[in-house]
Parts: structure tokens; sequence; C-alpha cells
């Protein structure tokens, strides 16, 4: 310590803490206006956005304005317009002195003298009203009498108005009036107002007819935007607040702030993505969607997922985030969104990549495995009709057993009132049954009809002992895109040993059957009948480059190698017909996807020859007799079980076994935690990709990838099978199963209609499983198999041989003709080797096995697409005169009308040439209102089609043949078409022949 | 070693108070011993200095003449103070600017989260769980641990380190304080945060925190592996061990307690209530050590097994 006399200054008392204070406060303050910027600025990105809007769509407009004013310019130069808006502005004139009277008077004389009268008599009348309240309230009848004599008084009271006079002079008049009196002329003049603001209507009536004809003129012939939406556009934008710009739907609980920042989403002009600089200004590049999902009722999270609450900044706002568990959906994907909504569909308008996706599902066979609501349904509702059936069979058992021991009861019963008791309890039980067994009827119907439908998705393997070689199958089981690059069965994960086994089990358990032997036929034959009649709408042929034909069902290129001769032939005429199995009664038996072309026995052998030799000369089949011991069938039913062939396959001994795979109606909404992404679960994390998206990728692209790295006996790995997904096939089934999640919206946002909408929900289902679509245009756009062969597409005299668009099917024809179609399109019981309708078509309209329900359905599908009712209530057509039929005969045959040059007349020397069906068929087929509009514009129904366009030009209020026809003809007043119309349809055999001996 | 790991749970800002708990716990107790040593060694010298003893008032400084003898709260010790809180009011304000608040998805009720963490100051609580039942762990425990701290003052007859740092004068407070804070319940709130990973596993610091980690570990009781199988003889076997960890535990605490002539003073001065309380609960405090020991080191799922109860 030192000694010194020198007095240290104490370190607590006069140390200063000034320095410590002043910088601490200083960043205090700053951290405050750190906090207050952050608040505003930084938390609130969008203000930046709409700023940048503001000044881009502002220049954007400008910009537009004067191109617009342009084209605006050039319409009202146009004749048209002038010429309307010169009767406009005579219009105007002829009524405009009327008019400035009326408004004089309405404006200095009526209306200043109903409100001086209004004034005063509200007064008075208030006065009233308050004391008649006082009276209604009052239980005093004393004070109500007092009451009442006030409001008299009232009534009494003369009051001086000053009315201005009611010619517009502007004079006033002083008047003494009481109550009455001044409602008499407060009401008076009411009604004189009324009357003149009507007289004024009614004189500028055909002025504003004009302008609307104008302006629609206007609208009719401009692209885009007028001038004055522009300008009001611009006005908005001057005007434009900064803020949230938010969606809220109570309902369900969606608060969506997107539109903060997409600012030109819902403008009324198209925006392209770099026309306001940045993508996130442009308009919404499918505004129809919007049309129908306004907004306003949908929010926009609701079908592209996001977080539509964060503003933070982008990765928030669009739910790219860990713990979002709806991230917005890629472009890519962005038809996932219709799903949830849509989910009872497998076609939604507009949904391509959606549809796709479905399809694939579909027609790959995911449902094999894995359960889907809605695909195969039929097998769900042929075990609930058979679970019906058992439990209302056991309720009826029941009724019956105490119905007998009611009657003993009754019987044996002392007391009269008991036993009749018993006896109406028995009654009742009786009647009960009677409707259980209506019921059943019904029941086994429905379980027949469905029987019918349910359909495996793979061929019946209990024939493939008839069918197939042996020496063929292991290899086939084992990698089928090795024989068949591109099959349809996937690549299971078997050992050669397991192939083996399951072969031999397959085998071994097919039934045994006797085949017709056929002598070979022409292969020559062949090969024409298989290009033309249709099998290349499902089935293709050729490898690589070379392949022509549908992706539906298999290629046939090696088919020679695998199949019995025999069996084909039998297969080709009727894939129906099978051999006996003696565990499925007939009736119960499913039918097959591959439909009749009612193909004769020789074409068939003509057809099964030159498939037979589609075949690889050099290839050799190892020894397979192992496949006969038993073992090896014992040990193959495992595997089978083990990978669900029963799945897609009827398998003998596995009639009853179920799906192996998880369902996959809400995958997508299942926790990420609970998708299998196994030892990749880092890997994913770090590269971004764990999520629903990244892992239906990358199952789909390859079912093994989890699998990958993992320590696992044989039977452990994941048995998913490889279907080698093209890339585009792997986005849409990732669009499918992003959607499919479990929707939380109510009712009323999902898209389950109840009428003939549902009608057309349901159609599809059956057209895409039963691939119409191969064959027939049904939307525009749609690509046939047809449109990818050679001589269809080059060679001009097959160009009317593809088969029929049908865009408007159902306008054309009437529904209870189009089931029996559908039912047998040969249209005939005995002569069914031919085309019901179109027999000039070397493609043939096949059968299908349709159950009646399907047949409804599909009938339903095409009226509803046209709106129209089911049933059809033909039009009465009036009858023919006789002048009238001599007139449709000649017109007939004129040269302006040459209809039997192209239409089918039933005499095969003449059909050879004919494009068209015949018309005596035309009355119970078609529609008269369709037929009457299909010969005025038949290439606005069916473009391309070659049914010639303008037969028939306007005259007056009729149409009339336009070339060249008979005298008499000409002189006929009545409407041409009409004629025609009610000819065809009043035609018969008799009439066809008198017509062609005219010819 | 898996860094980026390891920054994921070091920047979550969930446990950024963790990780800053790392950190500033062992500076104040290095700072807070720095200056007991140095009162210890002005006590030393003031000891020896019976002159220097009778003139000096305040504890921290050799007093020097001309200085007041006492100085007053206001303002000196509140500007301070002062000083302080605005520091830490910019702290927290910088922090709550920078750092959001950790959300985490909507919750729903049919999914657990994995690993579900308490917050972070429950995650020693949440830690206790894994080595006792939830009813011991969770109700018993805490319990005896919020009474115990409300007893110490009434525990407590040292009269000594009043207003002053001081190591000499409470030595044994203060290794109770480090045992019993620092490193039981710090340590389980780092290992419940840093260590635990999915499934609740041990995962050491830089490991990958794999959702598909499998480990062996199969926890038995104390009496399955001694081959008692009956219970009657399960109970009674346990509650010896049990016993008997209470005694040796007891036995060892007195002895520390009448380790030096300083601390047999303060025992002498207090009640038998007073030494039972206090005995009581460090032998409950000794027991989580032992069976964190247990636990982790032989496997031990119980050593007592009752009908009603399992510790």
């Amino acid at each position: 310590m030192p000694k010194d006399n020198k007095v240290q200054p104490d370190p607590i008392t006069t140390k200063s803490y000034s320095v410590h204070l002043l910088v601490s406060m200083v960043l205090l303050t700053g951290s405050l206006v750190w906090a207050v910027y952050d608040e505003v600025e930084v938390m609130r990105p969008y203000k930046e956005y709409q700023a940048r809007f503001q000044a881009y769509y502002t220049r954007f407009l400008q910009d537009l304005g004067p191109q617009q004013a342009a084209k605006e310019e050039e319409i009202r130069n146009s004749a048209e317009y002038r010429e309307v808006s010169g009767q406009l502005s005579d219009a105007e004139r002829a009524v405009m002195d009327r008019i400035a009277e009326i408004d004089r008077r309405v404006g200095r004389g009526v209306t200043p003298r109903l409100t001086a009268a209004r004034n005063a008599f509200q007064v008075l009348r208030s006065e009233i009203d308050a004391l008649r309240y006082l009276i209604e309230v009052s239980g005093d009848e004393d004070e109500k009498a007092g009451l009442r004599d006030e409001i008299a008084e009232i009534r009494d009271r003369v009051v001086e108005v000053d009315l201005p006079l009611a010619d517009g002079s502007g004079e006033i008049e002083e008047r003494e009036m009481k109550y009455e009196g001044l409602e008499r002329e407060f009401l008076g003049l009411q009604q004189e107002r009324a009357d003149l603001q009507s007289g004024r209507a009614e004189a500028l009536a055909e002025a504003n007819r004009l302008r609307d004809e104008r302006d629609a003129l206007m609208d009719d012939r401009l692209v885009g935007l007028g001038s004055t939406q522009i300008d009001g556009l611009l006005a908005k934008m001057r005007d434009f607040p900064i803020g949230i710009k938010q969606i809220h739907l109570l309902d369900i609980d969606l608060v969506d702030r997107c539109e903060s920042c997409h600012l030109g989403i819902r403008e009324p002009v198209e925006i392209g993505p770099t026309d306001l600089i940045y993508p996130v200004f442009q308009s919404h590049p499918r505004p129809e969607l919007l049309r129908v999902h306004d907004p306003e009722a949908f929010g926009c999270s609701s079908c592209h997922n996001g977080n539509g609450r964060a503003t933070r900044n982008v990765t928030k706002g669009h739910g790219r985030h860990k713990f979002w568990l709806w991230p917005l959906f890629y472009p890519e994907n962005v038809e996932a969104g219709c799903h949830q909504c849509h989910a009872r569909e497998v076609v939604t308008p507009g949904g391509e990549t959606l549809n796709q996706g479905r399809e694939l599902y579909m027609n790959k066979g995911c449902w094999g495995c894995h359960r889907f609501e809605g695909f195969d349904a039929e097998s769900e509702e042929l075990t609930q009709v058979r679970q019906d059936t058992r439990n209302l069979t056991a309720t009826r058992a029941a009724n019956a057993k105490e119905m007998r021991i009611s009657l003993d009861l009754g019987d044996t019963s002392a007391d009269r009132a008991a036993s009749q008791r018993h006896y109406a309890r028995a009654e009742e039980l009786r009647l009960t049954n009677t409707r259980i067994d209506a019921e059943l009827h019904n029941l086994r119907v429905e379980e027949q009809s469905l029987a019918r439908e349910v359909k495996k998705f793979g061929p019946s393997l209990k024939e493939i002992k008839l069918k197939d070689r042996k020496e063929w199958i292991p290899g086939w089981v084992k990698d089928p895109h090795e024989f068949r690059p591109g099959s349809k069965m996937p690549v299971f994960r078997l050992s050669d040993e397991e192939a083996q086994q399951i072969s031999a089990y397959l085998w071994q358990n097919a039934l045994d059957g006797e085949l017709v032997q056929h002598p070979r036929g022409s292969a020559q034959r062949g090969q024409e009948l298989f290009e033309t009649r249709g099998c290349l709408g499902c089935h293709s042929i050729g490898e690589g480059d070379s392949r022509i034909g549908g992706t539906f069902a298999a290629n046939l290129s090696r088919v020679g190698e695998k199949m019995n001769y025999d069996y084909m032939v039998r297969w080709i005429r009727d894939p129906a017909e099978v051999t006996p199995d003696p565990d499925v009664p007939d009736e119960m038996r499913p039918r097959p996807v591959m439909p009749s072309l009612r193909l004769t026995t020789r074409e068939s052998r003509d057809i099964a020859t030159y498939l037979s030799q589609q075949a690889r000369s050099d290839v050799e089949y190892p020894d397979a007799s192992f496949m006969d011991e038993p073992a090896m069938a014992e040990a193959g039913l495992a595997a089978i079980r083990h990978y669900g062939c029963a799945g897609c396959h009827e398998i003998s001994g596995l009639e009853e076994e179920g799906r192996i795979g998880t369902d996959l109606t809400f995958e997508g909404s299942k926790p990420i935690d609970r998708l299998d992404f196994a030892l990749k679960t880092h890997e994913a994390e770090l590269e971004g990709w764990y999520t629903h998206k990244g892992f239906f990728e990358h199952k789909l692209e390859d079912p093994a990838f989890f699998d990958e790295g993992k320590e696992r006996e044989h039977l452990e790995r994941l048995r998913m099978p490889n279907f080698r997904l093209q890339p585009d096939e792997i986005n849409a089934l990732t669009t499918f199963l992003l959607g499919a999640v479990e929707t939380t919206f109510p009712e009323q946002y999902r898209f389950e209609p109840e009428d003939e909408r549902a009608d057309v929900q349901k159609g599809w289902w059956i057209i895409t499983r039963h691939n119409c679509t191969g064959c027939h245009q049904i939307r525009p756009g749609d690509v046939s198999s047809f449109m990818s062969i050679p001589r269809y597409v080059e060679d001009p005299d097959w160009a009317e041989q593809f088969p029929p668009q049908l865009y408007t099917e159902g306008a054309r024809v009437q529904p209870s003709w189009l089931t029996e179609f559908l039912r047998n399109p040969a249209l005939s019981e005995s002569d069914v080797n031919r085309n019901g309708v179109r027999q000039y078509l070397h493609a043939r309209m096949p059968t299908f096995y349709f159950s009646d329900r399907q047949l409804s359905k599909l009938t339903k599908f095409f009226m509803a697409r046209d709106s129209q009712p089911v049933p059809h209530m033909p039009e009465d057509l009036e009858p023919l005169t006789q002048a009238e039929r001599a007139i449709g005969r000649q017109l007939f045959v004129s040269d302006a009308a040459p209809c039997l040059r192209c239409h089918m007349t039933g005499i095969p020397s003449q059909d050879v040439d004919a494009t068209a069906p015949n018309f005596l068929i035309a009355a119970e087929r078609l529609k008269s209102d369709w037929t009457y509009r299909w010969m005025l514009e038949p290439a606005s129904i069916a473009p391309g089609t070659a049914m010639p366009s303008e037969l028939f030009q306007r005259d007056g209020d009729r149409w009339v043949f336009a070339g060249d026809i008979p005298a008499q003809a000409r002189a006929y007043s009545g409407d041409h078409a009409d004629l025609i119309t009610r000819y065809m349809f009043q035609m018969d055999s008799a009439e066809l022949r008198r017509l062609q001996a005219l010819q | 070693m898996d860094w980026h790991q390891l920054w994921t749970i070091v920047s979550l800002p969930d446990n950024i108070p963790i990780v800053g708990m790392l950190f500033i716990i062992p500076f104040f107790t290095w700072y807070g011993l720095r200056q007991a040593f140095a009162n210890d060694r002005l006590i030393e010298e003031l000891d020896g200095d019976k002159a220097l003893a009778r003139k000096h008032h305040r504890k921290v400084q050799p007093f020097q003449k001309g200085w007041a003898r006492e100085v007053s709260v206001w303002p000196y010790l509140l500007r301070m103070e002062f000083l302080a809180a605005i520091i830490v009011t910019i702290i927290l304000m910088v922090w709550s600017i920078t750092l959001d608040a950790p959300l985490e998805e909507p919750a729903n009720p049919s999914l657990t989260m994995n690993p579900s963490k308490a917050p972070w100051y429950f995650l020693g609580l949440q830690e206790m769980l894994v080595y006792f039942d939830p009813w011991i762990a969770g109700v018993l425990m805490p319990t005896l641990i919020i009474i115990g701290l409300i007893a110490i003052p009434y525990i407590d007859e040292n009269p000594l380190g009043n207003g002053y740092y001081t190591y000499k004068q409470r030595r044994f407070a203060i290794w109770t304080f480090i045992f019993g804070f620092i490193i039981l319940w710090s340590t389980m709130i780092v290992i419940g945060t840093l260590i635990r990973g999915p499934g609740w596993m041990w995962f050491w610091p830089g490991m990958t925190w794999d959702h598909n980690r499998l480990i062996f570990e199969i926890n038995r009781d104390l009496h399955e592996i001694v081959g008692i199988t009956s219970q009657p003889w399960i109970g009674i076997f346990g509650g010896l061990v049990v016993g008997g960890f209470a005694a040796a535990a007891g036995y060892a605490c007195h002895r520390v307690i009448t380790a030096t002539e300083f601390s047999r003073k303060i025992l002498g001065r207090m009640t038998l209530l007073q030494y039972v309380l206090m005995q009581t609960l460090l032998i409950v405090m000794l027991a989580l050590p032992v069976k964190i020991a247990a636990r982790l080191l032989f496997r031990i799922k119980y050593v007592w097994v009752t009908p009603w109860f399992n510790i």
C-alpha cells in the first residue's frame, strides 16, 4: 500500500460513466431505429414490389393506349360503324328538343316544388308519427284519447308553404295548406315527375338500342381492351394504394396475400412474363380457369398451395420451407391442385398433365397393387353387393324363422287378441321378406353386371398352358422388357430361381383344355386385316422407329415366338371365348379388356398366321423341364403371393388375393416422415428434395432407389417393380400423386355434381379404361392411333377411312339407338361381320363386352356432354305431301345435292366408293334438329368432313339449294333443308330403290 | 464429422440460449471465483493486521484516507444497474430483430415430431425422464428441487459471505451449487439440446441425426442381473440396495460436512431438523448422477422394482 500523502481518488464516487452511458444510449436509440426500419421496410417487401408495379404497369398501359386507340379508330372508320353511328346521331337529334323540354320541367319546375312540398309535409308527418307511437305504447285510454285529439289538431293546423311554380318560371306561390292538402300535393308531384322520367326513357329507347349496337360492334371487332378501359386502369394506377392485398375466405380459413406481389394476376389485359420486366407481375397464364374459379371465392393457395399468409420473402410465401406442409406446386406439377376437388374424375378438362397421370395410373396397372379410390371401383362395389346380399339373406332367414314361430304361437294361443297379434306380426314379416326378395333380385342383377365389368389389369394366366410356349415363360417373368421393350408388365426384382418357381406354379396350375386345330391362313391377307381392321387402335407392331399403332395394348412384334397359333385364332375371333373353369360359373366370369372385332374364322386365321410370323429367327429358348417339378411350384406360390402377381392377373388358387401395395388415395397428404426415404434422408435434405415431389420422382424413376445401401434379405427388399417410365410419365404421375390429398375443403368447393355433369365424369372412366380414344377423337385435339399409321396419313384414298370423330355425338344420335349400337355395333344379330353404320370403313367398331350399366353410363356421357336430355323425345316431323316427296326425290338425285354419290345405298356395286352412312337408318339413329344443322354447315360441326359445305344459301327466312336444281324444286316455297330432313327421316327401302332407279 | 448437422443444431434459434450458456456459465463462474479468491486474500491480510482491520470498512477495496466510509446506493449502485439494464435491452432488441421465433409446422395431434423437445429451460427435466419414471422425474424431483431452493436460507447457518464474494468462508455452499446447478442441471440441458437426436438417442456432436439409426440397447433391472425373479424378494432386494445407497451417500456427505474445523463449527450450530433436511436433499441430488451412470454405463433400468413404484 503506497504510503505517500497524496490521496487517491475514490474509484466508486469519482469514476465517471458518462461515456459508457452515452455509447449505450446511442446504441439503444440505434436499435430502436433499426427495429422501426425492420418493421416498416424489411418485413414488408411487397411495398417495393407495388411501387415498381405501379411504375411499370403505368408505362405499359401508356404504351398500349395509342395502339388500342388506333385499332379503335380503324373500327370507327369502318362503314358499318359509321352507319350505326350516323343512325345514332339522327335518333338523338330527333328527340333532342323533347328531352330538353322534359329535363327543363323536371329540373326547374317539378323537382323544386316537390322538395318544398315534401319538407313541409314531412314536418307534420313526423310529429303525427311520434304521437301515434305514444298512443300505441300507452296503457291509459284517457291518455290515448288526449293524444288522438292532439293528432287531429295537427291535421287541422294550417301551415304556410312557399311552393315554386311547376312550370319552371321560378316564381313562388304562397299557399296556406293543411295536412291532407299537402299530402295530395306531394303525391301528385311525385307521380308527375315519374311520368316525365318514363317519357324521357321512352324517347331515348331507340337511341339507346343503337348505342348498344354500336358498342357491341366495337367489342366484337376490338382485340384487347378499349381506350376507355385503359384510361380506367391508368386512373386506378394513379391512385394505387400501397398495402397488403388479401383474399379472406372465412369458411375454409384461408387468407391469401399472394396478390400483394403478384399484382398483375387478375388484370384484364394480358401481361407476359417480361412485359413488366419481372415475371412476378405477369397476368394469370390461363385466365379461363380464373373465370371458372373466381379468386374471390377460391383464393390462390387452395389450388396452388404455398403459404398465403406469409409476406416476408419469396421462400416463405411460396412455402418452400421445411415446416410448411403444402409448398407451392412447381410449374410442371401445377395441375396437382385440381385433383383435391376434382377427385371423382379421371379426366378433368384443362388438366392435361393430371389427366395423363391418371391415365397412366389406370393403364400401367398401378391399381393392381395400390388401391386408389375410383380406380377399379367395380370390384369394390362387387364386394359391397355380395356383402349386402349375405346380410339380406341372413335377415330373410331370421324373418322366416320368426314368422314360423309367430304362426305357431298364433295357432296355439288361447287368447283371441294375442293370437291376432301373432298373426299380424307374421304377416308383417312376410311382407318384409317380399320386399327383401325384390332387393335380392336387384342385387343379383347388379352382381352379374359388376362381375362382367370387373377386370384385372393383366391377362388371365389360367390359360397359359394353351396359350404360351413353355420355354418362353421364365425369361418373360424375369425381365419382360428384354423381350418386349416398353411392355406394361414391369420388371420385378426377381432372382432367376424365383422366376423359374413362379413359372412352374403358373404352368402347373393352368387349366387344361382342348383347342380346335386350325390350318394356316394367308399371312398377306392377315397383315392387311391387322393393319386396317382396327387392331392398331390399341396394339402396336414394329420396333424402334418403324413402330406403328397404339400404346394401350401389347406390341406384337415378337408375339410369334411365344404364342400358340390355335389359341391365337380363338382369341382373335372371340376374346370372350375361354376354356371352361370349374371354379367360376359362366355368368360370373370377367370379360377381357380386348373387344371382339366380329371377324370370321378365316380372317382370324389369316391374322394369326401373320402374327405367328412375327418372331426373331435366331432365338433359342433354354430347356424348361423344371416347370413340371411340384417342389418348384410350391416355392413359386410363395413368390407369387410375395410379389402380388394376383393383383393384376387371374391365377388359379389366388382368386381372392388382395392388393399388396399401400393405398395411394391420400398419398399426397401423408406426413413426410411416413414416406420411407431410408438411407437417402440426409442426402435428400441436403439436396433439397426431402419433399413429396422428390420422393415420388425418385421412387417412380427407380423403385429400388430407396433400398440402396440397405442391408436386407432378398425377400425384405422393396417389392415395387420397375415400369421403366419416361420423364414425362414420371412427371405426370408425380403431379397426380401430389394432388392426391385428403381435402379440407367443404362440400361446396368440391366438384361433385349430381346432375348431368356427373354423367360426364362417370363416362370418362369407361372411355379411359376401354381406350375409345385409340380410334376416336372425343375432344378436339385428341390424337388417335390411326393418325400414326402411314397409309391413313399419306394416302389420299384413305383420308375418308378414319373412324368418326365424336365431338357432337350426343347431339347427333338418339340415346336409345346409341345404347343398342354400343351393345352390338353390327346392328344385326345375323350379319355380324360388318360395321352397323359405316360399312365402307375398313376399320371396325368392335363389340365391347359392356354391361347394361356401362352402356347406360356411356350413352348418358355423350348426351350430357352435348346437353341433350335423356330420354330423347323425337320431334314430330310433318308428313311429306305427295308433291314434297316428288321434290325431295328430285333434289336427292340432282347435281346440286348428289347425296347418293357418297352415302351408302345397300347395293354392293354402288357402295364401293361410298364414304357416308346409309339413309335408311337415319330416322332411328339421328336427331332431326341436328341433321338440319348438319346439312347447313357440316364443317363447323366436324372439321375436315367430306360432307360438302355451302350446299344451301339463305333466301329471306329460309334456306334453299345453292346449286342448279330442277324447276319444280325451285318453285317450292318452303325451306329446302327442312324438306330434305323430313324426306330423309321418312326414307324406306322402297323409296331408296325408287331413287336408285332415278339415278 | 458432419459439420452441416452440427451447424443445423447450433444455429437453430431455439438453441441459441444454450450455445450462449456454454460460454456464459463458465465465464461467470470463473469471474465470480476470481473475485472470491481476491477477497479471501484481503480477509487473510486483515486477519493478520488488526489495526488495518479496524479502519477497514469496505469489503472490496482497501480503505484510503479521505474516502467516504460508506457509499450510497443512489447514485453509485443504481447507475451501474441502469447501464446494465440498457445493455441487456440492446442485446434483446438486436436478438429479436435478427432471429425470428422458431416456429415449426402446424400442430398435428395425430403426428408427434421426432425428436420432440421441450423448451430449452425444461430440457434438463426431460432428460431426467430417461433415468426415472415420469412420476419421479416429472413430479417428485422438481418439487424437491423447488422445496430445496426455498429451504436453503433456513438450512444455511453460515453468517459469513453476505454482500461479498468469498470462497473460503462458503466452500460447502459453492461446491453444492457447482455440483447441483452446473454439473447436473446445465449439463442435462446441454445434453438434451445438443446430444439427443431422433428417438431420443445419444448422438455425439458431429454425428448425423439419422432417423433410421438403430442401436442395440437392452436395459435390464438390477435384480435381473443379480438373478432374483420373484416379487417379495425383488422389492426387498431393491429396498436394500437403495437403502444402502442412501446410507453410503449420507455417510459421504457427513464426511464432507465435517471435513474442516470451520464446517464442524457451522454443523454445531445446526438443529437436527436442519441437518436431516439437508442430508435428505443431498442424498436425492446424489441419486441423480448415480442413476445416470448406472443407466448409461451399465444399462440398468430400475434398481428398485415394487408393485407401486419403480426407481
